[in-house]
Order: C-alpha cells, then structure tokens, then sequence
C-alpha cells in the first residue's frame, strides 16, 4: 500500500468508504485527493479569507494607532446610533444562522427548504444595508459627517464602507447561487457551502467592528 | 490501480452519525447573549482599560464562536485553523512595529499631523 496514503487511523469504522474519482464532484465534507485532504475550492476560499482579513485587520490596526494617539477622538456614543447599529449586528448574526440552516437543509437533500433559509439570508444582508444605509444619510444628512472633516469621520466611513461593500457583494454573491439552487443536491452543494464561508466571514469581521468603532 | 481510501465524514443527521451537527441555536443564543452583553456592559462604570479589555475578550469569543461553529472549523482539517488563525499573529506583529515607530515619532512630527486632521467634531 505504499501509493496511498494511509488513512486508517482516520477512518472510521462505522462508515462507508468511498473511492476517490478524480473530476468529479466531491461533497463538502469526503476527504479530496489533495495533499491536505481538504478540497481545493474550500482550501482557496479560507485562504482568500485570510487575506481579507489580513487587509481589515490593519484597517482596524490604523483606527486603531489613530485613536489611541489622539487627545480628543469624538465619544462614537454622542453620534451614532448603538441601540440600532446592535439591531444591525443582530440581523448579521441571525442572516449567519439561516445560512447554517440553508447547507444543513441541502445537506438532508431538501432543496425547498435551503432556497428558504438562502432567501431567508439575502434578506438579512439586504436588511443590513437598508440599516447601513438609513445610518449614513442620518450622520452626513444631520450631523455634517464626512470624510475630510475629521479623522473619527474617516475611519468610520472607511471601515464600514469596506465593510458594506463586502455585505454588497455577499448580497450578489448569495443571490446568484440561490438562483442557481436548482443543481445542488445532497451530493453536490459545494457552492453553497463556499457561499456560507464568505457570508459568515462578514459577519465575523462586523462582529470585532461593531466593538472597536461603536463600543469602545 | 490504488485508489486513496477516504472517510466521507457526514455533515448531517445520517445514518452512521459520524459527524453530527453542533447546536447551531445553541451557538446563536451564546452569539445573541453577547452581543447584548456588550451593548449593556458599556453602560456601567469601570476604568477604560478594564473595559476595553472585556469588550475585546467578548467580540474575540463571538468571533471564535462563528469560526469555530458557523464555519464549521472545529471539525475540518485542523490546516484550516491555521490559515485562519495565522493573519491575527502576522497583523499583531505588524501592529507591534507599526506602534513602536509611532510611538517613537518625534514630538514636531506628531503635532504635524494632528495639526493637518482635526480630530475634533464640529
């Protein structure tokens, strides 16, 4: 057995073995043929992940420098809106469960029911944008917020900006998977599982967002 | 012809169980707690430091809490874990330098560029 790599220690006895047939589809959760077993499209999404996290991080690592050096940084609680913006981060949280609910449900083979909690999702991302974007015509509308005006403007508007653009492009994203829902079967659904990453992954980075920018 | 034996871990309520699914409510419920957790924490008085860094221990352990759960993390190749992990190191590295430097600029410089971005509201 010395051209396969052996695998007995993780294999576990309660269950079918499959052969590995290269080109084919491989669901989300069998072993690939790749030298670290796990499949390439999922290996690429974490690893462009990582690099978009790198990217907000010192984002964030810039706020960051700038606030702590600065004498008389803006109180984020006299100008924007935290009770909302948490409702905002409760429907971030709540969009990634119906996402977790969506593969879950493709996962027993129920393709009705993951159209469901994928539409249910685009809502919620949707919901946050229309919240994203009701806060910023408040603070430029009312409170003269801009960018050149002061540094807490600016980082606030680069960092939820950034931010938005990356719910956006879920949005899109999301919606042209779920309008392509008719491939995926309990086999197959290695899209929607890809399309979860990235959408937990906003949520992830607005979770540590909605903290440094408004809470602190 | 050798064929690679793989173990389809099954993601699902299946049959041979071997892999079931975490308590996704569960893991909301903890996500939902606290958040509203946080929010109520910055009402009650405590020195900044302190606050910051509960706020901080929070936002990580929500954020721990999706990667590990919603994305499924706990129960992939532990190669993963690594790759999400790693940019935190580099940008903690990075900042470390970045701050030094920042820290150690001279106070002319400093004054420059506060005085070209006024920090201030109107």
């Amino acid at each position: 057995m010395s051209q396969t790599v052996s695998l007995e220690h993780t294999v576990d006895p309660r269950s079918a073995h499959h052969p590995v047939v290269p080109g084919r589809f491989i669901d989300a959760n069998t072993l690939s043929d790749t030298p670290t077993r796990v499949a390439n499209w999922k290996m690429f999404m974490w690893l462009f992940l990582a690099q978009d996290a790198m990217m907000f991080f010192t984002m964030f690592a810039g706020y960051l420098a700038l606030r702590i050096s600065s004498t008389n940084w803006q109180d984020p609680d006299a100008v924007l809106n935290i009770p909302m913006t948490a409702i905002a981060t409760f429907d971030l949280i709540v969009s990634s469960v119906t996402m977790v609910q969506a593969i879950a449900a493709i996962q027993r083979g129920d393709r009705k029911k993951m159209r469901m909690w994928l539409g249910l999702t685009v809502l919620g991302g949707v919901l946050f944008l229309g919240f994203q974007a009701w806060e910023y015509s408040h603070l430029i509308g009312v409170f003269g917020m801009g960018m050149s005006r002061s540094l807490f403007d600016a980082t606030f508007f680069i960092l939820t900006g950034f931010h938005g653009l990356h719910v956006f492009a879920g949005v899109v994203y999301l919606s042209s998977v779920l309008l392509k829902s008719k491939r995926y079967t309990s086999e197959n659904y290695t899209h929607i599982e890809v399309a979860g990453l990235y959408w937990h992954f906003v949520d992830l980075v607005w979770i540590i967002l909605f903290t440094l920018v408004y809470l602190i | 012809m050798s064929q690679a034996l793989i173990d389809p871990v099954s993601g699902g309520v299946s049959v041979d169980n071997a892999h079931p699914h975490p308590n996704y409510m569960a893991v909301f419920y903890a996500l939902f707690a606290l958040t509203m957790a946080e929010v109520g924490i910055t009402y009650v008085t405590m020195p900044e430091w302190m606050l910051i860094a509960i706020l901080l221990v929070m936002a990580l352990v929500k954020a721990g809490l999706v990667a590990a759960y919603f994305m499924h993390l706990k129960y992939d190749n532990k190669v993963l874990t690594v790759i999400a992990t790693t940019p935190l190191l580099l940008v903690a590295i990075a900042l470390a330098v970045v701050s030094y430097e920042y820290a150690n600029h001279s106070p002319t410089e400093a004054a420059k560029v506060s005085r070209a971005a006024p920090l201030h509201a109107h």
